[in-house]
């Protein structure tokens, strides 16, 4: 990176570090995360190569921060809502923690997926893969054709794919 | 990570690899389907190549704990959660309890969470004795310290009454919502919460609206918004039919049904399906939310259509 924007870049630092801080400090509670997602969006900045035009700092700073912010809560969302059904488990068979990481991270990947589906597409998506349901039982939950499943289906197969490898 | 660094694969290969995907969804392959897919593999590398991906994509699905997702689906956000209570129907219903417990989230330096599930409404006094009213299926965290008291709307719909002036407190009273921030001055409002949209109705006293990254406004008495962070987006006139769930009611006056509906389906567990033939009949009329079941009925006699219940918390509604 050039000297200059490497100035550039510090004194977007040194203006916007502090309440980009405490504006995060709001909305996480916590000091040390804040901390950590404040760093994390000045590293973000960095390696995107793209630094914001003059007074446009604060909101591209903060455009980046939420999007950090909303996976912190995804991943802590997600995480509690598996260790609560973990313990509903018995014992023996509460899985090694390396397991643990991987289903968090089939998780966090299948909730993406979710999110990259149309409303129908999805239902439709979730009747299938989490509920067991055949299409035709699917076609009838949602007054289609079976034939309006299937491309329902091929569209959320669509969205993994792009989730998991891009286009 | 590995897999985008990979080449690319043609999108016609990955829709055909796709539609064998699909077909295996349902009920597994046939033995001529099968070997038709071997066929279709063995014909070229790149055909190969996307089926790995799907068989790839397909473990990262297994690997997902059925009833996690269930839990998790049912956590998202506010509005697609709800969809999803719509969509999902049975399935989310038999394991409910998970989400109804509140969530303690450790991040939160909470005084308290609050939550409410569907069908709850739930009034609550605040410390400095302001009074919180919560619509059903609605989350806020409360937090007063030294320095602010401050309610945040995570979900659903809110109407807060403030205290007194009489009690004396220095301490701003906010309330946050995905949009921005109010401050509540002697104020009585009511805040929901759409996707991105907060909506406002304020019926007494003033408040500071300050969207989080535009110009704050002052609202006084009598005025509703609504706003998004970037700014107002609908203003009018504030309406306390709006609010009448605080009675345990809500109000009709020429609704279409569909609408009315999918508030009333705010009110209660499971899923109801309104065919479009049917969604613009216009409805009017006082429904008492405690018992969402007879106002489902009483629909009957005032409108021409016809109730289905497939089962408890599956319900149709169709034309005669």
């Amino acid at each position: 990176m050039p000297n200059t924007s490497q100035q550039q870049l510090s004194g977007l630092y040194s203006d916007h570090h502090g309440w980009l801080q405490r504006w995060l400090r709001a909305r996480l509670g916590d000091r040390e995360q804040a901390a950590d997602i404040a760093q994390d969006t000045f590293v973000r900045l960095l390696v995107s190569q793209r630094l914001p035009s003059v007074g446009e700092g604060r909101r591209f700073l903060l455009q980046i921060a939420r999007h950090l912010v909303v996976d912190h809560w995804r991943r802590q969302r997600i995480e509690q809502a598996y260790l609560e059904s973990l313990a509903q488990l018995p014992a023996p068979e509460t899985p090694s923690p390396e397991t643990r990481m991987l289903i968090i991270e089939s998780l966090l990947q299948v909730d993406a997926m979710l999110d990259a589906m149309p409303e129908r597409v999805r239902s439709a998506f979730v009747m299938s893969q989490f509920e067991g349901l055949s299409y035709a039982q699917i076609a009838a939950r949602l007054g289609v054709s079976v034939s309006a499943v299937q491309k329902y289906m091929l569209r959320a197969i669509g969205a993994c794919y792009q989730v998991v490898y891009g286009s | 990570m590995t897999a985008s660094a990979e080449r690319p694969i043609a999108a016609a290969v990955v829709e055909q690899a796709s539609y064998w995907l699909m077909l295996q969804w349902d009920g597994g392959l046939n033995a001529e389907q099968r070997q038709a897919l071997q066929h279709w593999q063995e014909a070229d590398p790149e055909h190969r190549r996307a089926w790995t991906r799907l068989q790839h994509l397909q473990g990262t699905l297994q690997m997902a704990p059925q009833q996690t997702v269930r839990q998790v689906l049912s956590r998202r956000g506010q509005t697609s959660r709800r969809e999803l209570i719509k969509l999902l129907g049975l399935a989310l219903m038999v394991g409910s309890t998970g989400y109804v417990a509140q969530q303690r989230l450790p991040w939160r330096e909470a005084l308290a969470d609050q939550r409410t599930a569907p069908g709850e409404r739930r009034q609550l006094q605040l410390p400095d004795q302001s009074l919180l009213d919560l619509n059903s299926d609605s989350a806020v965290n409360i937090r007063f310290d030294q320095h602010q008291r401050r309610i945040q709307l995570v979900s659903g719909e809110l109407l807060l009454t403030s205290a007194q002036p009489s009690v004396r407190d220095p301490r701003p009273l906010l309330v946050e919502t995905v949009a921005g921030e109010l401050e509540a001055l002697g104020a009585r409002v009511a805040v929901r919460q759409r996707e991105a949209v907060s909506q406002l109705d304020l019926f007494q006293g003033e408040l500071d609206v300050r969207p989080w990254e535009a110009t704050p406004l002052r609202l006084s008495a009598g005025s509703a918004l609504a706003f998004s962070a970037s700014g107002p987006l609908a203003s009018g006139n504030a309406d306390l039919r709006r609010v009448a769930w605080q009675q345990g009611k809500l109000i009709a006056e020429q609704q279409p049904i569909g609408d009315f509906l999918a508030e009333l389906a705010r009110h209660r567990r499971g899923v109801i399906h309104c065919d479009p033939d049917v969604a613009a009949l216009p409805l009017s009329g006082v429904f008492p939310l405690a018992d969402t079941d007879r106002v489902l009925a009483t629909l009957t006699d005032v409108l021409p259509v016809r109730i289905h219940y497939y089962t408890r918390y599956w319900v149709r509604v169709t034309a005669v």
